[in-house]
């Protein structure tokens, strides 16, 4: 699936061909909203969305 | 007349326990006891970080991408093109129930890794277990790809290779200091005055920058001559400063969009999604414009320091946040009541909270030095005005009431007392001493404030300014007095010293020649030739060190440059030089002494024994301390026995004066890069426990691998016998303005002691005493509720705790202090 | 009467510096040696005996056995683990067995010091007597067993010309000794803190040796000299710790009247048994925690309807 495809992604207003991947990560002391720029057409990778160990 | 003595509150029975901690939890809001417990703990115990704390790779990896794509670029331009593609694309996040954000990493369990620092360090972490994220092979790959580019490229690589290789080899020998003699690995002051009391944004610093760049231009496109030629690298130094807040404006910014997709497409909570909507328009303010409200005032500092971290780490946090983040704050809450006393509160716990979260990768050896923290944060509390009036306000009491709260171990405070303080801002001072906080530590303002003038020639009201510049020395946070660069490299192994003296600059643990060869110490006739040997020892040590040290200060803005830090400095904005460069700054250097007592000690012991006694000679002395005093145990005792500082004994005081005089007129005879003094500071982090198998058996009676003593001018371990009156007085007769920059001494108490009122009127006349003493430091560690059960039990086993009871001696417990082998013994004063 | 400092001569245990709990501020307090009682609980077993002895120390024995040959009398000998035990019937106290002892197994308890060693010794601390309003207490033991030293003390302690370098005295006392003692010193004693064992005559002998009589005179006598007192009471499991007593020992506070400015529990405190043990003595009461709020908030609340204020631990 393409970031664009993503509810998780918001496109820049000033260039759609990029914007923000968000993902909602509980580790095992808190939980936060990450956040970092990427590409509308390429691929979201496998380890996306998951905790990072 | 009867008054009712009523225990009832669970936390007033949780107090008389002594459980301070679970009282931490009860007391604090739900969104502190959240935000506490959801941190990651950078700080590592045995060396070793706490499972699930890795290192981030995205932030080197960006660097390394941008940083060697424009290698032709001056070193300031290079590294904010670098930085700001850090800033514009590295993961960001935001914690639940956060109010406050910006962090050196990309999620929240990441350690920073400045790679750009040291060769060693970038090796060190290859090889270091647990820190790779998953998956660890592809890490480990990326990490061995990333040294293989930096190699022998760090800053540290860069001066190595300048270095006198003489001086280089004893340097990193590791026997006489430590630190590494670069920006990566030291720590800046911040220009507090310009940022906050002159109320400037980075929008407002960019006007001042363009200004700046018009009028040189102006000049540039004019006559030619050798005065316009430094303009062109000063305006690409500008370029450099204006390129990074830029990019900073956009971080801040980046999570303000972020709050926002939050709050419209995540959140359900609505009293979350109006914090979060609050939190994007204080990002979108600060740091581009001056703040406007407490919480701005505190994310606009939190930024500034994050980002200052992006770019160099920084080992230290030098700040007085109740004196700059006072005028928001009253205007908030006394003003226009905008927020409660308890919401303060919240914003203020959390800003330590997001402090204490901040880490960055450190090599084993400052690991161990700093057990549990990644740096000393000290940030500094009270004090005066620059018109000399108390500067102590409700901002004061509520950082002291937060630290009760937050119970983090970094920052700490240390308090700069007057005799004006109100007595209530004393008692919230004592509060957290009691909670077992472990500071504030108390500093003595109008010694210290004499001290920098002093020293480095500070006029009054910048001396006034003056912030920790780590855990004791002061600098102002003026335009000429901030120091950009304190390099942690300025420290020195002191017992070298004596150690030296006695083996004509042999060094027998690292078995090479280093100091001078001062003389077959076998051979002096008297007391004063083996100073003599002293004092050239001493001045060759601290000149080896120095030279490092400057030589690294010069050429950092070749080997390393600080965009980021210059576009927060009012002179580097005003000059277009790096804030690193000497020019414009006054200077405020000094040199860490770790191991200094053992000096003086060792030194008596010398006097009395050999050459006043002469119970022995110093041929078999010296033959005892080359073979660890083995089979020598009755004379390794009656060494022990000598005259020992911290007793108020002139024979040993004495001594003390002298050397350290020595070193203060030493002090005048170098110079730092911006022309001025190093005057000598003794103190110690956990120095002591690292040093301990690299200084040698000493004539004070210890042997290789003996814990050195505790630090500064605290007197050995169980060997101040008289009690902390003895001590004070001892520490009392050194001049604490001119005899060296500061000088630490740490004194335990027992709780039981210090409980209830009376205990805060004792505690409160000790303070006047050391006050009236002239003492610059004190800082008080409480005898832990373990130790204290323990003792109970079996007083003579524990001669930490000197038990202070009704009609009691506990005399008896001296008595076996001597024969105690292989215990760390730490002498409880209990008052 | 000018008995002049120099010719004091005294047995002294200990000067403790930094002391909190031995009369207002940071106090040195004097542990001289002797006693004029025998308390079975007693926390300084080392005061008891007048003169200078040897005491062994069994955590540092090393099980040499270099004493045992220096002893002349066979007063020394070990018990089962070869740990010293000294028979005081036998002992001459001449003191060879500790100095033939390199461990610090056989310690010299008493030193014989004259009142201006002593004194000079706690006017070391006087920046802090006069910051907390502390100063000098003479304790043991039983101060009064040695009463021209003390008196030598307290006088040395007032002797400054200058009425601001004079430092506050207070005298440790249980009360015990003959009232004309008592006059020569109470002169120049600012404070006394007098113990108050137990209020029935037949328990107080049982377990101090005496009964009270002397003292509740005495300390009758020192209230209508005028005295600031500070009364000290024990609270010792199974001894004394009774509502009777204690309503007992309130009763005498408030019939001593204004003189009493205040009174100090002292409950019993394990670290005494460590002190035992270091000596190879048994102690009767046991190791623990001692009283701990909840047992103490009661007697409290009965001493406050009859004296102006109640610390515990002094």
């Amino acid at each position: 699936m393409k970031y664009k495809e993503s509810k998780n992604f918001f496109p820049y207003p000033e260039n759609p061909q990029r914007g923000d991947y968000v993902e909602r990560v509980v580790d095992p002391r808190q939980a936060y909203y990450k956040v970092k720029p990427v590409n509308a057409e390429d691929e979201i990778p496998e380890s996306a969305s998951e905790f990072q160990k | 007349m009867a008054q009712a003595a009523k225990i009832q509150e669970s936390i007033e029975d949780l107090e008389k326990k002594q459980e301070w901690w679970w009282i931490a939890e009860k007391k604090r809001s739900k969104r502190l006891d959240y935000l506490r417990k959801a941190v990651w703990k950078k700080g590592a115990i045995g060396g070793n970080y706490a499972p699930g704390v890795k290192v981030d790779l995205e932030i080197p990896v960006l660097f390394t991408q941008m940083y060697n794509w424009w290698k032709f670029d001056p070193p300031m331009l290079r590294r904010a093109k670098a930085n700001a593609h850090i800033l514009d694309n590295m993961t960001i996040f935001i914690t639940d129930h956060a109010q406050l954000v910006g962090y050196v990493g990309t999620t929240p369990n990441t350690l920073l890794w400045r790679i750009d620092g040291a060769s060693m360090v970038n090796e060190e972490l290859y090889n270091e277990p647990g820190v790779m994220p998953e998956p660890e092979q592809a890490s480990l790959k990326k990490v061995a790809d990333l040294n293989a580019a930096w190699a022998g490229q760090t800053a540290v690589d860069k001066v190595a290779r300048i270095l006198d290789p003489e001086d280089a080899v004893k340097f990193l020998s590791g026997a006489i200091g430590w630190g590494a003699p670069t920006s990566a690995y030291g720590y800046s002051g911040k220009d507090y005055e310009f940022l906050f009391a002159q109320r400037n944004g980075f929008l407002d610093i960019i006007e001042k920058i363009d200004e700046a760049i018009e009028k040189a231009e102006d000049r540039t496109m004019g006559a030619p001559g050798p005065d316009i030629l430094p303009l062109y690298e000063r305006l690409q130094n500008w370029d450099a400063m204006k390129m990074i807040l830029e990019a900073s404006i956009r971080y801040a910014n980046r999570y303000a969009r972020l709050a926002r997709i939050i709050a419209e497409n995540y959140e359900t909570d609505p009293t979350r999604k109006e914090e979060l909507i609050r939190l994007a328009e204080t990002c979108e303010h600060v740091p581009a414009h001056a703040p406007r409200s407490l919480q701005e005032s505190l994310q606009y500092d939190h930024f500034v320091q994050v980002l200052a971290r992006i770019e160099a780490l920084e080992g230290a946090w030098p700040a007085r946040p109740d004196y700059y983040h006072w005028p928001m704050y009253h205007k908030d809450v006394n003003v226009e009541k905008n927020i409660t006393r308890e919401e303060a509160l919240d914003l203020v716990g959390e800003f330590m909270i997001r402090a204490y979260e901040v880490g960055g990768f450190g090599p084993r050896w400052a690991r161990e030095g700093l057990q549990g923290i990644t740096g000393t944060w000290v940030w500094t509390l009270g004090g005066v005005n620059k018109d000399g009036t108390d500067a102590c306000n409700d901002l004061t009491v509520a950082f002291l009431q937060a630290a009760r709260m937050v119970r983090v171990a970094n920052p700490t405070f240390a308090f700069r007392w007057h005799p004006k303080v109100a007595d209530d801002v004393m008692r919230e001072v004592f509060e957290c001493i009691r909670h077992g906080l472990g500071y504030p530590s108390i500093r003595n303002d109008p010694v210290l404030i004499q001290n920098a003038m002093h020293w480095h020639g500070h006029p009054l009201e910048e001396a006034r300014t003056w912030v920790h510049q780590a855990c004791m020395s002061p600098c102002p946070t003026t335009k000429h007095g901030v120091q950009p660069m304190r390099m942690a490299s300025a420290t020195a192994n002191c017992a070298k010293m004596v150690e030296y003296a006695l083996h004509n600059g042999y060094d027998f643990v690292v078995q090479m020649q280093m100091g001078p060869k001062t003389g077959d110490a076998a051979k002096f006739k008297d007391f004063e030739e083996f100073f003599a040997a002293w004092v050239k020892q001493m001045e060759w040590l601290t000149n080896t060190l120095v030279r490092t040290v400057n030589l690294g200060r010069y050429k950092d803005p070749e080997f390393f440059g600080r965009p980021f830090l210059s576009a927060t400095y009012e002179r580097a904005v005003e000059s277009g030089l790096d804030a690193v460069s000497p020019v414009g700054e006054r200077g405020n250097c000094w040199i860490t002494g770790f191991t200094w007592v053992e000096n003086a000690d060792s030194l008596a012991a010398v006097k009395k024994l050999v050459f006043d006694d002469k119970k022995y000679t110093m041929a078999e002395l010296l033959d005892a301390l080359r073979t660890n005093w083995e089979g020598r145990e009755d004379m390794r005792l009656d060494f022990v026995k000598a005259p020992k500082w911290g007793n108020d004994d002139d024979y040993v005081d004495d001594i003390m004066l002298r050397c350290l005089r020595e070193v203060a007129r030493h002090s005048r005879e170098i110079q730092c890069p911006c022309g001025n003094t190093w005057p000598l500071l003794p103190e110690n982090v956990s120095g002591n426990i690292h040093y301990s198998s690299i200084v040698g058996a000493l004539p004070n009676g210890r042997r290789l691998g003996d814990a050195l003593y505790d630090g500064g001018i605290s007197p050995g371990p169980g060997l101040d016998k008289k009690g902390p009156t003895a001590v004070l007085k001892s520490c009392g007769k050194i001049d604490h303005v001119g005899d060296g920059r500061a000088f630490l001494l740490n004194q335990r108490l027992s709780p039981t002691q210090l409980a209830g009122e009376k205990g805060y009127q004792l505690w409160k006349a000790y303070i006047k005493t050391w006050a009236d003493l002239g003492l610059d430091h004190v800082q008080f560690n409480m005898v832990s509720d373990e130790t204290l059960r323990a003792a109970q039990r079996d007083p003579e086993k524990y001669q930490e705790v000197i038990v202070r009871v009704a009609g009691y001696s506990a005399h008896f417990v001296d008595i076996s202090r001597k024969t105690q082998d292989n215990i760390i013994q730490r002498t409880i004063q209990g008052i | 009467m000018s008995e002049s400092t120099d010719t004091a001569w005294g047995v002294v245990n200990d000067i403790q510096r930094m002391c909190v709990n031995d009369g207002p501020g940071f106090r040195s307090t004097v542990f001289l040696k002797g006693c004029l009682l025998d308390c079975r609980w007693c926390h300084n077993p080392e005061g008891k005996r007048r003169f200078p002895e040897v005491i062994p120390y069994v955590s540092n024995c090393k099980v040499c056995g270099e004493c045992l040959p220096a002893c002349p009398t066979g007063a020394l000998s070990t018990n089962g683990g070869g740990l010293p035990k000294i028979s005081r019937a036998l002992c001459s106290d001449c003191m060879q067995c500790a100095a033939a002892c390199r461990h610090e197994a056989l310690v010299v308890w008493g030193r014989v010091m004259s009142a201006d060693d002593v004194l000079s010794e706690v006017m070391k601390d006087k920046a802090f007597y006069k910051t907390s309003g502390g100063g000098l207490t003479v304790s043991g033991g039983e101060p009064m067993a040695q009463p021209a030293f003390v008196a030598a003390l307290m006088r040395g302690a007032k002797a400054d010309p200058d009425p601001n370098e004079r430092i506050h005295t207070a005298l440790d006392t249980c009360g015990h000794a003959a009232w004309a003692d008592y006059e020569r010193v109470l002169d120049f004693v600012d404070l006394v803190l007098l113990d108050i064992k137990h209020m029935d005559p037949s328990a107080h002998k049982a377990y101090t040796g005496r009964d009270n009589t002397l003292i509740l005179d005495n300390a009758r006598k020192m209230a209508a000299r005028g005295m600031k007192m500070r009364l000290r009471v024990p609270v010792i499991p199974k001894v004394n710790d009774t509502e009777a007593n204690f309503t007992a020992t309130a009763r005498f506070a408030a019939e001593l009247g204004e003189a009493v400015t205040g009174l100090d529990l002292l409950p019993y405190h394990p670290y005494a048994g460590g002190k035992y043990r270091a000596f190879g003595m048994e102690y009767e009461f046991p190791a623990g925690e001692g009283y701990d709020d909840e047992m103490l908030t009661p007697i409290i609340n009965l001493f406050l309807d009859y004296v102006p204020e109640v610390t515990v631990g002094g």
